[in-house]
């Protein structure tokens, strides 16, 4: 046999298990996300098997056959540590090998030195039982059949393979399973033997196809997969640097292996990340997006100087990681009437530089909010594009021009209660002081009450020199000076 | 105050107040906004509900109450170029005019509605909330044109003061509009809630009008909570800019306060004469109806009794008196119309206390001969309009009655009342778990762990983790509900928590939408849309008021019940069946003494009849032993919630059987309760038990009946309550007979039957039993035309008819026709419409082209009636090609079907061979239950019990089993009950091949198994035999677990109704 596939059972449940380790015995089952009464069972392990549960049944129904069973919120973080501890675990045993589900691997052992298939499948399922995760081995002349045979349980033949599971699977199209039911196929084999024309002019050639895969008659090639960590490079300084000319100095260097690696693949850079290590013990990773991927070692180099500079080290670094994230090239040609920028990279460092002078999250295009809170705007971040952000249609609630304190002065005001407002008469401290001319108002505002709720109620006034204000009470005693009208 | 201090100048009216009737738009209710106005000091408030009249009739029920005038109006919006535009009636006639302005606007939305309606009477408000652009120009155009249409003293501008900015300009700008056109201005809050914190719920109104959450709503929101009901001396501070806004606001509310909802000009239709189309007047009604009851006495009786002669008599006086012949002339011309169509309709309710309704033909009961009280149903002290209910035979038939009324009233004339839908527990979570932002996984939750079984005792055992969604009354169980909604997910440190519980209470019970009542209509000689306005329904054809049935009863406007009765339904199909087979019933002459009946109801052989079927009347029947026909009407009476939780069944069933003495709470109700064994059974009984002990008079006694069925609140009946207390004080009654007298009146007030109807419906119920004697095959052959209806899905009633010898054959292209048809006596063909997937079309083209020729094979089959794809698969899979040539199996007709016939003029169809195994019988079965809903073959129970080899106890045998032998017994569960009056047991009907077994399942038993139970389809229960009074075996169930049964069936249960 040509190929092996490897498939890891339930991965999504197994992998939880695992991660717990809950003995085999204990009936258990994932459930559908978000709903657990009114969930249904994605997939049960073999002990809740035993109680007659299915995957599908509904979350009372299978505590109805099992009040003991587990039940398990699907935890993608568990999946994905399960499915890269079976990568590394399917990359150990061949160098080629596709991904074909993220519960199947497909292995090409034509490279492979055996002595008898029996014996590598003996020793590949005893060298997982460090993954405690339940394994099915299956081989076949072709990709497509070691990989239906890896879903039959105990290594049985293809062909047993029932309809049902391989449904339940989506591994291969099966257009028409509730027709297949209605005719009484159970398994591979029925649909095999099938007269293959009939077959094809009921039902189409999907199923056609199907019927060609159960006799060996189909072939493909692998999708073959290449790890990730080969855009990843580690380097060590002996003894640790205090400044940051050594790493770019090292990082020129690794930059050009790295995208010469992605060249090869047909790749550009999205992202770059690069963890720091000091001799304090202290770490700081950063990830430092593109704007437009690139495979210029320059624009690269670029991005991490731009950063180092603002970066202040708590001690001297001894080590650094860095990686480039893939992602497909761009290509595009600069329109006549397009507004896209010549090199997004070198826009993108730019801000980066700003935002290292004004701080953090203080750079961007400010867009009012819809709200009737009137002192409140929102940054949103500057895109190569310069899109501005869609912000709600707001008339302007007064005519003349107002300068808003930012933030707002909070003052002392001589005020008096009528009715359930309080009237302000003179402001006795803040930059403009005096007695209040003419005020106009309460304009009481509120809003968010169901969460962290607020109140205020604004107030237009005239001092004395002719100098108009507005104020905002916030209850139950403090008065702001929140702008100054033109 | 006023400045003047003169409290007279203050403002005390509000003209713009809209409740939650407005639906989405304003969140009180319009009796706590006329309560509050009342408090505040208003004289009184004007309701002017979001395009219609919707809360009109209860703001004015309350105003009454309360001491302050109720004004109607209406606001419009996107009308005439108006955003909103709010209208008030000053007059009858301008109520009249606007009531058909919003039925035209509902029914047939015009351009320009103004041009084409009289306006007469009505006054509009031009209000800052009018336009959508308010600059000086629109204002001026748009005041103009309310002027022109309106006429210049019919309109008024509104000023409001909210608090906004720029507000202050907005109002200068429509005083300057009014000081140039002298048009008055007036000053309102236009409150949209009664109190500053029901904001909340307007926030919440307006996220769900928006299908925003609060979150993304923004400015959608109000900026402050200031819509709400002000004291008139706080908008007078608000105001004090604009003096004249007060007196032109008094003024106007003075010339509006004229007309009041009292005078709605509503008027009962008179009969018209169907020969000459004319309305006949009241003595010429009076006369035509004696002259109908003549001929109906004459029809009904060979020889009638002297009693006979003076109640007709005395009814036919008592009716011309009250001048209620139209109405009888009316009812009776409907039910004649019925009869014309060869519709089956009865009378029920209290009508069959009546001879005249007896002679007329709207009722099929005797009263004399029953012995039934005219009064309850009519009598001179009454003030209301009688009541009378007819039942037709639901679907099409009944449709075709209401089409009549309809087109005789046309147009406009008659519409069907409404039925306010409020929110419910569940719904009212939803919505406001939806707006705070929850996702709709934590609302599913919520309805699962509200879900049935409901039953919640507190009282005896507290069970925390279910609440009684029924029952559920939010003071008394918050804490509860805390717990459902951590449970739901949301724990209660959530900042959102207790948002969601406020608004939950807040909108509990608020008015949702408007549906249709199930049968009430109203109807009138001249309009009914100048009464109230008229709505479209979503049903095709029909129209709606804007009332409920409880408005239309405080307001006098007459309603007529046409109810749709899906057992009349059946019998109907049951009886054309019986004639075209040459069977002809009348069921007005079958024997009401047939012993093979009463034989039926003795042993409980009662599935698919009307009324006795239910699990509850199948144990009580062998107790009762039912013997005559007033003995049906106790039995239809007596398992009821008001009998069953006043503990009024075992007393009537000990008495009955000569275990318990009969005695009668006072010797003065012997006369009374003497029919029923001294319990108080009926509600009349109970209306003459408080005549005779506390001295009520018929007004009183009629009060005390509209108390026990007035669902809307408690008040009525405790205030009739405490005065019979006083009255049997008065007469020094003894304590415990006062006790016993009271607990008969609550018990009542739950559900109580009036003997009249019961009475009716035993005349159904004992027609379906002799049916099921006499004609089995057109019995099951009626009912199965007429699902869904009753207890029992299509399956058990094929199950039930083969045990009565009825046999079913299976659906075939061949044979069968659309419904279910009649073969010989013995045997029935399933028909077309008992397949799931089946158009309609295909239907009709099948046997069309049957009428032609015979299908001479598939391929003709398929190139004549050209089912696609899906349908061929159905037809196939349910066994329907079998009979076609070369069609050897399902399985077979499944491959060959599969391939659409050859185009090829010389292509020949190739030989086929057999390609697919034939169905395991199993199988079969399963695609019968799944396509068909119902096996003509085998019982699952059957097919199971060939694969094993244990020895169960079966249905049939329990009869034969002893008294507390311990057993196993497995079946198809086709019924689960919980009700409220079982204390927390449930009753499980368990089905097999040989018939049904009865489990009882204990409360502490039904917790253990709680989800065994309510998710399991086929069950197998240990437990012992009891076999309890009327030689009933029921098990008494210590266990249970789901049965093993191969294949997945898609089985119908009727579970916790």
């Amino acid at each position: 046999m040509n190929y092996a596939a490897l498939h890891f059972r339930d991965l999504a449940l197994s992998s939880l298990l695992a991660r717990d380790g809950t003995p085999p015995d204990q009936p258990a089952a994932l459930l559908s996300s978000g709903e657990r009464e009114r969930s249904h069972l994605i997939a049960v392990n073999q002990a809740a098997h035993k109680f007659e549960i299915q995957p599908g049944f509904r979350t009372t129904r299978g505590l109805a056959r099992c009040p003991n069973l587990l039940l398990l919120d699907p935890d993608f973080t568990a999946e994905n540590s399960a499915r890269s501890e079976t990568l590394a675990f399917v990359d150990s045993l061949v160098p080629d090998f596709e991904i074909t589900t993220p519960e199947t691997y497909l292995l090409d052992l034509s490279t492979l030195l055996m002595t008898s298939e029996t014996d590598w499948i003996t020793q590949t399922l005893s060298a997982s039982s460090h993954l405690a995760l339940p394994l099915q081995i299956g081989l076949g002349k072709t990709p497509d059949l070691a990989h239906l045979a890896s879903l039959c349980p105990n290594q049985a033949e293809p062909l047993t393979l029932k309809l049902a599971n391989l449904a339940l699977a989506k591994t291969f199209p099966l257009p028409h399973a509730p027709v297949l039911q209605l005719w009484g196929l159970q398994t591979l084999a029925d649909l095999a033997e099938l007269p293959r024309q009939g077959l094809a002019e009921r039902l189409g050639k999907e199923l056609a196809q199907l019927h060609d895969i159960a006799h060996g008659k189909h072939h493909r090639l692998l999708k073959l997969y290449r790890a990730q960590d080969h855009y990843r490079i580690t380097h060590q300084f002996e003894p640790p640097v205090a400044n940051h000319e050594p790493l770019l100095f090292m990082a020129k260097r690794l930059l050009q292996t790295l995208c010469n690696r992605l060249h090869h693949h047909q790749r550009a850079a999205a992202e770059i990340r690069l963890s720091l290590s000091f001799d304090n013990g202290a770490a700081n990773t950063r990830k430092l997006i593109l704007s437009d991927p690139t495979l210029s070692p320059d624009t690269l180099l670029r991005t991490l100087h731009t950063h180092l500079e603002t970066f202040k080290a708590p001690a001297p670094m001894d080590e650094f990681h860095l990686e480039l994230i893939p992602t497909l090239p761009r290509h595009a040609q600069h329109q006549l009437f397009s507004r896209s920028l010549k090199d997004p990279n070198k826009f993108a460092d730019t801000l980066r530089r700003l935002s290292g002078i004004v701080g953090p999250n203080r750079l961007g295009i400010p867009h009012q909010l819809d709200t009737h809170r009137s002192d409140v705007i929102a940054l949103s971040p500057v895109t190569p594009d310069f899109k501005t952000p869609l912000t709600p249609d707001i008339p302007p609630i007064n005519y003349l021009p107002l300068k808003r304190q930012r933030p707002p002065i909070p003052i002392n005001v001589a005020s008096e209660k009528r009715g359930r407002h309080y009237y302000p008469l003179a402001l006795l401290t803040g930059p403009y002081q005096g007695q209040v001319h003419k005020a106009r108002g309460p304009f009481p505002l509120s809003g968010s009450w169901w969460e962290n709720g607020w109140q205020q109620a604004q107030w237009d006034i005239e001092l004395r020199n002719s100098l108009l204000l507005q104020l905002a009470f916030l209850p139950p005693n403090k008065w702001h000076l929140t702008g100054i009208y033109a | 105050m006023a400045p003047d201090g003169n409290l007279r100048l203050i403002q005390n009216v509000e003209l713009l107040a809209k409740s939650n009737f407005s639906f989405l738009r304003g969140a009180s209710p319009p009796e706590e906004l006329v309560n509050r106005a009342a408090k505040l000091g208003h004289q009184s408030i004007a309701l002017v509900d979001h395009m219609g009249f919707y809360g009109s009739a209860r703001a004015h029920a309350e105003a009454q109450k309360v001491g302050i005038k109720a004004i109607s109006g209406a606001t419009l919006e996107s009308v005439s170029g108006f955003h909103q535009l709010t209208i008030l009636n000053k007059s009858q006639t301008g109520y009249q005019n606007l009531s058909r302005l919003l039925t035209s606007l509902h029914c047939q939305p015009a351009v320009d509605v103004f041009k084409h309606h009289d306006l007469t009477g009505t006054h509009a408000i031009l209000s800052p909330e009018s336009l959508l652009k308010l600059t000086k120009a629109n204002l001026l155009s748009a005041a103009n044109h309310l002027l022109r249409h309106f006429g210049p003293g019919n309109v008024s501008i509104a000023l409001f003061r909210h608090f906004r900015r720029g507000e202050e300009r907005i109002n200068q700008l429509l005083f300057d509009l009014g000081d140039f056109l002298n048009i008055p201005v007036i000053a309102s809050n236009s409150p949209t809630y009664s109190q500053s914190s029901d904001r909340l719920l307007s926030d919440a109104f307006t996220c769900l009008r928006e299908h925003k959450t609060l979150d993304d709503a923004g400015r959608l929101l109000e900026q402050n909570g200031e819509r709400f009901l002000k004291a008139p001396e706080v908008i007078h501070n608000l105001f004090t800019g604009y003096p004249r806004a007060f007196h032109n606001a008094l003024a106007l509310s003075q010339e509006c306060s004229e007309f009041s909802l009292e005078n709605l000009g509503y008027r009962f239709p008179s009969y018209r004469d169907s020969g000459t189309g004319k309305l006949l007047t009241d003595r010429e009604q009076c006369e035509y109806l004696r002259k109908i009851v003549k001929n109906g006495f004459k029809k009904r009786f060979c020889n009638f009794s002297k009693k006979h002669y003076q109640q007709i008599d005395n009814e036919l006086l008592t009716i011309e008196k009250l001048g209620f012949s139209g109405y009888f002339l009316i009812v009776w011309d409907l039910v004649r119309f019925a009869r014309s169509q060869g519709i089956l309709c009865q009378g029920r309710g209290s009508a069959a206390n009546s001879l005249v309704c007896y002679a007329i033909g709207v009722t099929s009961v005797d009263p004399v001969e029953s012995g039934l009280l005219f009064e309850r149903f009519l009598s001179e002290n009454r003030q209301s309009w009688p009541d009378i209910d007819i039942d037709f035979p639901s679907g099409e038939r009944r449709e075709s009655v209401i089409q009549y009324v309809y087109q005789k009233y046309a147009p406009r004339g008659a519409a069907m009342t409404a039925n306010v839908i409020t929110y419910k527990p569940r719904s009212a979570f939803r919505e406001m778990s939806k707006i705070l932002g929850f996702p709709e996984s934590i609302a599913n939750r919520f309805t699962d762990l509200c879900a049935s079984p409901k039953v919640h005792d507190a009282s005896r055992d507290p069970i925390s983790d279910e609440v009684s969604m029924d029952n559920y009354y939010p003071g008394d169980k918050v804490m509860e509900l805390a717990g459902t909604i951590e449970k739901s997910g949301i724990p209660s440190s959530h900042p959102r928590f207790k948002p969601l519980l406020q608004l939950y209470h807040a909108v509990l019970h608020c008015p949702r939408h408007l549906s249709q009542h199930s049968g009430g209509m109203v109807f009138c000689d001249d309009g009914l849309d100048h009464v109230v306005p008229l709505q479209p329904a979503t049903m095709k054809n029909r129209t709606v008021i804007q009332w409920d049935k409880d408005d239309c009863e405080d307001l006098g406007i007459v309603k007529v019940d046409l109810l749709g009765l899906g057992m009349l339904a059946a019998m109907e199909d049951a009886l054309r069946i019986c004639e075209r087979r040459g069977r002809p019933v009348n069921l007005a002459k079958i024997p009401k003494d047939d012993p093979a009946t009463y034989d039926l109801l003795c042993r409980a052989d009662t599935v698919g009849t009307f009324q006795v079927e239910s699990r509850a009347q199948m144990a009580t029947l062998p107790i009762m032993q039912p013997r005559k026909f007033y003995d049906l009407a106790v039995e239809v009476a007596i398992i009821r919630p008001g009998p069953i939780v006043g503990d009024l069944v075992h007393p009537y069933l000990n008495r009955r059987t000569g275990r318990e003495d009969i005695e009668y709470i006072h010797p003065d109700f012997e006369p009374i309760l003497k029919r029923t064994l001294g319990v108080p059974l009926f509600q009349e009984q109970v209306l003459r038990m408080a005549m005779v002990i506390a001295g009520f008079s018929g007004v009183e006694a009629d009060f005390l009946r509209k108390a026990m069925s007035f669902k809307r609140s408690d008040e009525r009946m405790n205030a009739i309550v405490n005065k019979l207390k006083t009255r049997m004080n008065e007469r020094q009654v003894a304590p415990e007979v006062q006790q016993r007298v009271i607990e008969s009146i609550g018990s009542f007030a739950l559900y109580g039957f009036p003997e009249s109807h019961a009475i009716s419906f035993a005349l159904i119920a004992y027609a379906s039993c002799w049916l099921k004697v006499h004609r089995p095959a057109e019995f099951y052959c009626g009912l199965i035309n007429n699902q869904p209806m009753g207890f029992y899905s299509v399956n058990t009633l094929l199950q039930d008819a083969k045990r009565h010898g009825i046999r079913t054959k299976p659906i075939s292209v061949k044979h069968s026709m659309i419904s279910t048809e009649v073969i010989d006596d013995k045997t029935l063909r399933l028909g077309f419409h008992r397949l799931k997937g089946l158009r309609q079309k295909t239907i009709e083209r099948l046997i069309e082209e049957r009428s032609f020729s015979v299908f001479a094979s598939l391929d003709d089959f398929l190139r004549r009636v050209r089912p696609n794809i899906k349908e061929r698969r159905i037809l196939a899979a349910a066994g329907a090609l079998n009979d076609l040539p070369e069609i050897k199996h399902r399985r077979d007709a499944l491959w060959q079907a599969e391939q659409l016939p050859l185009n090829d003029l010389f292509a020949t169809w190739p030989a086929q061979e057999q390609v697919l195994e034939m169905m395991s019988a199993t199988e079969r079965l399963q695609a019968d239950l799944a396509l068909v809903g119902a096996t003509t073959g085998p019982h699952p129970m059957r097919l199971w019990r060939k694969q094993q080899n244990v020895e169960l106890a079966t249905s049939a045998s329990l009869f034969k089993t002893p008294h507390g032998k311990r057993l196993i017994i497995a079946g198809l569960v086709i019924c689960r009950q919980r009700p409220g009056t079982a204390k927390g047991h449930c009753f499980i009907s368990l089905e097999d091949e040989f018939g049904i077994a009865n489990l009882f399942i204990p409360r502490k038993t039904f917790h253990q198994f709680k989800l065994i139970i309510t998710s399991e389809s086929f069950l197998l229960a240990q437990g012992r035999l009891q076999i309890t009074e009327g030689q009933q075996p029921t098990v008494y169930v210590t266990s249970l677990k789901p049965l093993n049964i191969s294949g997945e069936f898609t089985t119908v249960s009727h579970d916790f109704h």
